[in-house]
């Protein structure tokens, strides 16, 4: 997108920004330039599980694994499933990005509250959130409430060291002309460094999903929680049900990577590309 | 008639954190006076690093002074107000607002009602020529076309005084030359009071009315140059070029004394 940015000249006239009125073409070439690489490796995969150098049980085909999903589908346990880990994946980022976003801009501001967090942060940071999770399951039971926490702690963090990153590598000039602007305060916060620093956190909420994501799926299959794509994956080892477990293993994936390339890139592409924080490529 | 700004020994001493518990001190201003009339245009020069940035922010309120009075029509200056326009070199755009709403920020904090919002931002566009350009990102535009979205943001909510840092500093050389044209424009058009620092000689001597002289670190004033050129001035022209080699002579001296000294720093 970078071509149409080459407008500068002194009253030269501005071109319409391509991203802004997406074209059919763009989407298609969007559309192939996600599935194509994707769909070659299901390809190759559904060859060599025909040939059955590996047992079928432990390498199914594409298709078959296809056919399950549908059946599952169709009898409503996977949509559940699915329902089930967005949920609580969504609760537990929504309460990360809040606590994280807070105390990632507190303590990029204040030296007080730096000095304080910055010893716990490292500390938490070096374990890994499925690691807490057994004291955790001791203080919440085998619950939803134990898989959330753990979550939202996990992704917190990450959000919290961006976020603090992000607000001390703010641009002095941008803090100093919001404050000749008359910024003080909650203005300072929300008007200046909040989108100053929104590259920065972004790529927070980014680590922040992605880590909650492998720690959800981890989670539920230790919590035995009835519900959800990890506990699905776990109960097929139990009657060998390999279809099922690697269906389970593609929807994480294909969930995680729309939430990826959907969701996140989209914040990203509306926002800091646009405003030309972040380069586009 | 009482000055716009006065600013009586007014001294700056920064506290520096040198790491791993020591610190320093370094004065960077140590007795500044000054008195600035309405609708003057006033320019600060010295040799690099003498601390006419820091007398800058000081006035408008983004550091603290370390003692000393700055009196803006007879209120003391305590802190940053939309009482002053604040133009800096690195522009300081917010990237993250189109022109347009860079332009209305001011307006915003000021309280200026939506509905005049229009009309101001169209008013202080077409002051720096840049009519088009609404609804443009910062990041689209060229260094010069970024400063005078500066200055049109630092204008619109009409302050009293305008506070320039080294504006055109980052710019090339034509860009500069046009932009001065522009500013001496604009402040014939306002008649604002405008403070503006610069470390070059040629641009003071056509922007000013008074060029006030600082010495090297910890800065005084040495002196203050009244430019008596008619205006509209010509670079080129035999006072002009006299006025220059004055100033270059009286800054080459404080720079070599410097130079000198430099051996302690």
């Amino acid at each position: 997108m970078q071509r149409a940015s080459e407008v500068t000249v002194p009253g030269g006239r501005m071109d319409a920004r391509p991203g802004s009125r997406a074209t059919p073409a763009y989407y298609l070439s969007a559309f192939l330039d996600n599935f194509l690489p994707l769909a070659f490796v299901l390809l190759l995969w559904e060859g060599v599980a025909r040939m059955e150098f590996i047992h079928p049980a432990l390498f199914p085909t594409v298709t078959e694994i296809f056919k399950k999903m549908w059946e599952l589908t169709v009898e409503g346990i996977f949509l559940r499933d699915v329902a089930h880990s967005l949920a609580r994946l969504l609760s537990s980022v929504f309460f990360a990005m809040i606590v994280g976003t807070l105390s990632g801009l507190l303590m990029g501001t204040s030296r007080w509250v730096e000095r304080i967090f910055v010893p716990p942060l490292n500390f938490f940071l070096a374990i890994p959130g499925i690691a807490i999770f057994p004291i955790v399951i001791l203080w919440f039971g085998l619950s939803e409430k134990a898989i959330i926490f753990t979550l939202a702690f996990e992704a917190s963090l990450s959000i919290t060291l961006n976020t603090w990153a992000g607000v001390k590598s703010v641009d002095a000039s941008l803090i100093n002309a919001g404050r000749a602007l008359g910024c003080a305060g909650a203005n300072l916060f929300y008007k200046i460094l909040i989108p100053a620093a929104l590259p920065a956190i972004i790529t927070g909420y980014r680590q922040g999903f992605s880590r909650a994501w492998r720690i959800l799926v981890a989670g539920e299959m230790l919590a035995s929680i009835g519900t959800g794509i990890g506990y699905r994956i776990f109960e097929a080892r139990a009657f060998l049900a390999s279809d099922v477990m690697y269906a389970g293993v593609i929807v994480i994936g294909v969930l995680g990577f729309l939430l990826e390339r959907v969701v996140l890139r989209s914040l990203e592409i509306f926002t800091v590309e646009r405003w030309g924080m972040v380069r586009e490529l | 008639m009482s000055p716009k700004l006065l600013v009586r020994n007014l001294r700056k001493v920064f506290q520096i954190d040198e790491g791993f518990g020591r610190f320093s001190s370094i004065t960077a201003i140590d007795s500044v006076n000054l008195e600035i009339k309405e609708g003057e245009l006033v320019t600060i020069i010295g040799p690099s690093g003498c601390g006419k940035s820091t007398l800058l922010m000081i006035l408008a309120g983004l550091y603290e002074k370390s003692s000393g009075e700055v009196l803006l029509d007879g209120h003391p200056i305590d802190g940053p107000g939309l009482d002053r326009g604040v133009v800096f070199q690195e522009f300081a755009l917010f990237p993250w607002l189109t022109v347009r709403n860079n332009i209305c920020f001011g307006l915003k904090m000021k309280g200026v009602p939506a509905a005049e919002h229009d009309g101001i931002v169209k008013h202080y566009l077409g002051m720096v020529k840049l009519d088009e350009f609404e609804k443009i990102f910062p990041h689209r535009l060229s260094g010069g076309m970024k400063q005078r979205v500066g200055i049109a943001r630092a204008l619109a909510y009409s302050p009293e005084l305008l506070l320039m840092d080294e504006p055109f500093g980052a710019l090339d050389a034509q860009t500069r030359t046009s932009l001065q044209q522009m500013l001496v424009d604009i402040w014939a058009e306002t008649k604002k009071t405008i403070l503006f620092v610069t470390h070059s000689v040629r641009e003071a001597v056509f922007l000013s009315d008074r060029i006030v002289v600082l010495s090297r670190r910890p800065s005084k004033v040495r002196t203050i140059i009244d430019v008596k050129l008619p205006r509209p001035r010509v670079r080129l022209s035999e006072p002009f070029l006299r006025h220059e080699e004055e100033l270059e002579a009286l800054i080459a001296e404080e720079i070599g004394e410097d130079r000198s000294a430099g051996a302690a720093l």
